[in-house]
């Protein structure tokens, strides 16, 4: 698998996992939820602007996370 | 006569642009000619040029002689939907449409012309830029363009339409109109193309990357409205100009309304009431305005924050709302950029504002802070507060802490305040509130726990509803979500004739 099959999705903003809605090898199509993360009093949807597969969820729930950490990685 | 046939011949010299074979290639790379897209823009037979003989006077550089039909920009009046407008189109088969000397003077006249007559300004971009050939004169011309609009700025209303290149410092040019619409496979702008982005800084990069509307609709802000091609483009235009008046001592005409302004029943339960629940805000604001009809502005950069037009009983109306379907509704740097540059321009031209509320407050952070938060959220506060047009706000969920005022309170500005019943009104969130005022005894209670939830819940009660503020009158009317369309008719019929004077001064010392 090359380098370039592979898309990060990192989160949009500081905040904290409230909920992943995904794991590994999960079929997934651009638009799917994959996780939630809490910020700012609000829950943030983390859509895959890609159709694949989750090879890797770098997070679980109630983990703190900053903009642009990795949260999944999906091969395309 | 001779005479006569002799105007007909130069005419029709003109009239050929650049040459049968500019034309076709113009026509090739998908874009139409200046004089086609004129000709599609104005009502049928209403177009009078001017300047159409107009010829540089340069000698040097193979210039000496050179014919360039209409000096590479059309220029000329007519009716836009029965209103006088005042366009002027360049054209790339003449020269690539280069900028010199006097076709800077064909544009900067225009604009003069536009402004000292009160009707908009339309520019159709397609140029190959400066026209090195002419050193001085073309430099000087872009300062009598620059110019020109400036002093039009915030008295007609002016428009660009990105439908070819505009790089260099002639892409000021369009940034500093009212209104950039860019074409999707052939507008371009930027302050250097890719040649010289490669020869000054070593940077590959195409010109769709560099200059397309990736670049300027989401991630520079520079872009309005993203169009796909010429006629999308000329059809936006005149549907934006619809929108706006003539100019600055006018209100926007008036459509006939297209539905009565009854109950929405729809809009009952359609906010989650889990308060950290997302949803689309263009499913309210689809629901509020005439037809459905929503005319969105610079939808691509800070979707956080919507800004756009849309009619109550056929008054043209800003909308700038909060969207909690990206990060939240949060207001961030480029939000409140968008939304201030947004608010001044509908009060430059008598365009009554309508706010709506769910939003969690300013980004907070270092990063947020360090791009200067306070300094661009400022602007929110200058734009709402000095505004002297209509202002009406709609508090549909959260509206929190400097979020409140930024998005227009009543004291920031708002003539009338409405909330629904769903709305929390509050400097603070509950949670944070409870355990900074009773941080001492929720330490030292037996059950900190308990003591923290008790507080909570007391604090949430007393204040995260709309009616701790209206008791105070910061709330004029709390409303069912139904109720709100005729709620904002009837108020904009009671604010037609508002009437303002502030003090005197140059202007407000802006935080740009």
């Amino acid at each position: 698998m090359s380098e370039n099959n592979r898309k990060t999705i990192a989160s949009p903003v500081p905040g904290k996992v409230a909920e992943v809605k995904t794991k590994p090898g999960d079929q997934v199509k651009r638009g799917d939820l994959l996780l939630i993360v809490e910020a700012m009093k609000m829950y943030n949807r983390v859509l895959t602007p890609y159709d694949g597969v989750v090879r890797e969820v770098a997070v679980s729930a109630g983990q703190k996370v900053n903009t642009s950490d990795p949260l999944v990685v999906i091969e395309v | 006569m001779e005479l006569y046939a002799e105007l007909t011949r130069r005419r029709e010299q003109i009239k050929q642009m650049g040459g049968a074979k500019a034309v076709a290639k113009q026509h090739q790379s998908g874009k139409w000619t200046a004089r086609e897209r004129m000709e599609y823009f104005f009502d049928p037979g209403t177009f009078n040029e001017t300047g159409m003989f107009i010829k540089h006077r340069q000698a040097g550089f193979g210039m000496a002689g050179k014919e360039i039909p209409a000096e590479g920009v059309i220029v000329g009046y007519g009716k836009v939907n029965g209103r006088t407008v005042m366009a002027a189109a360049e054209d790339y088969t003449s020269m690539a449409g280069t900028f010199g000397e006097y076709h800077g003077k064909k544009f900067a006249r225009a604009i003069d012309l536009a402004r000292e007559m009160g009707i908009p300004f339309v520019g159709m971009n397609d140029s190959g830029g400066a026209r090195l050939q002419e050193g001085i004169d073309t430099l000087e011309a872009y300062a009598w363009l620059f110019r020109s609009q400036i002093r039009a700025s915030g008295v007609i209303p002016q428009l660009a339409l990105l439908m070819g290149p505009c790089l260099g410092g002639q892409a000021y040019h369009p940034v500093m109109q009212d209104f950039v619409l860019q074409c999707r496979e052939a507008g371009f702008m930027g302050i250097a193309g890719p040649a010289f982005v490669k020869t000054q800084l070593g940077i590959d990069i195409d010109l769709q990357t560099l200059s397309g509307v990736e670049a300027h609709a989401v991630k520079s802000g520079c872009t309005h409205v993203v169009v796909e091609d010429d006629r999308d483009c000329l059809d936006r235009a005149k549907e934006l100009l619809q929108f706006l008046p003539q100019n600055n001592r006018e209100k926007p005409p008036v459509t006939k309304p297209g539905e009565p302004s009854g109950a929405v029943p729809e809009l009952d339960g359609l906010v989650p009431e889990h308060s950290l629940e997302p949803y689309d805000m263009h499913e309210i604001i689809r629901r509020l305005v005439d037809n459905g009809y929503f005319f969105e502005i610079m939808a691509g950069f800070a979707p956080n924050i919507i800004t756009g037009f849309g009619r109550f009983n056929g008054r043209s109306t800003g909308i700038v709302a909060s969207q909690p379907d990206w990060m939240g509704g949060v207001i961030n740097c480029d939000a409140a950029d968008k939304a201030a540059r947004f608010i001044r321009c509908c009060d430059l031209f008598n365009i009554p504002l309508v706010s709506i509320h769910d939003t969690p407050g300013y980004m907070i952070g270092p990063e947020e802070d360090w791009k200067g938060i306070l300094r661009h959220g400022s602007k929110l506060l200058f734009a709402y507060i000095e505004a002297t047009v209509p202002k009406i706000s709609v508090i549909v969920r959260k509206s929190f802490a400097g979020a409140y005022l930024g998005m227009c309170c009543k004291d920031t500005g708002a003539d009338l305040v409405f909330a629904w019943p769903e709305a929390t009104v509050t400097i603070v969130g509950a949670e944070t509130a409870a355990s900074i005022i009773f941080a001492k005894e929720i330490k030292s209670a037996a059950d900190p726990e308990a003591v923290r939830a008790q507080r909570i819940r007391e604090y949430r009660n007393l204040y995260e509803n709309p009616y701790n503020a209206a008791e105070r009158g910061y709330i004029d009317d709390v409303i069912m979500p139904s109720e709100t369309r005729q709620r904002i008719c009837a108020a904009l019929d009671l604010l037609e004739n508002k009437q303002v004077t502030g003090p005197w001064k140059k202007y407000s010392n802006i935080t740009l």
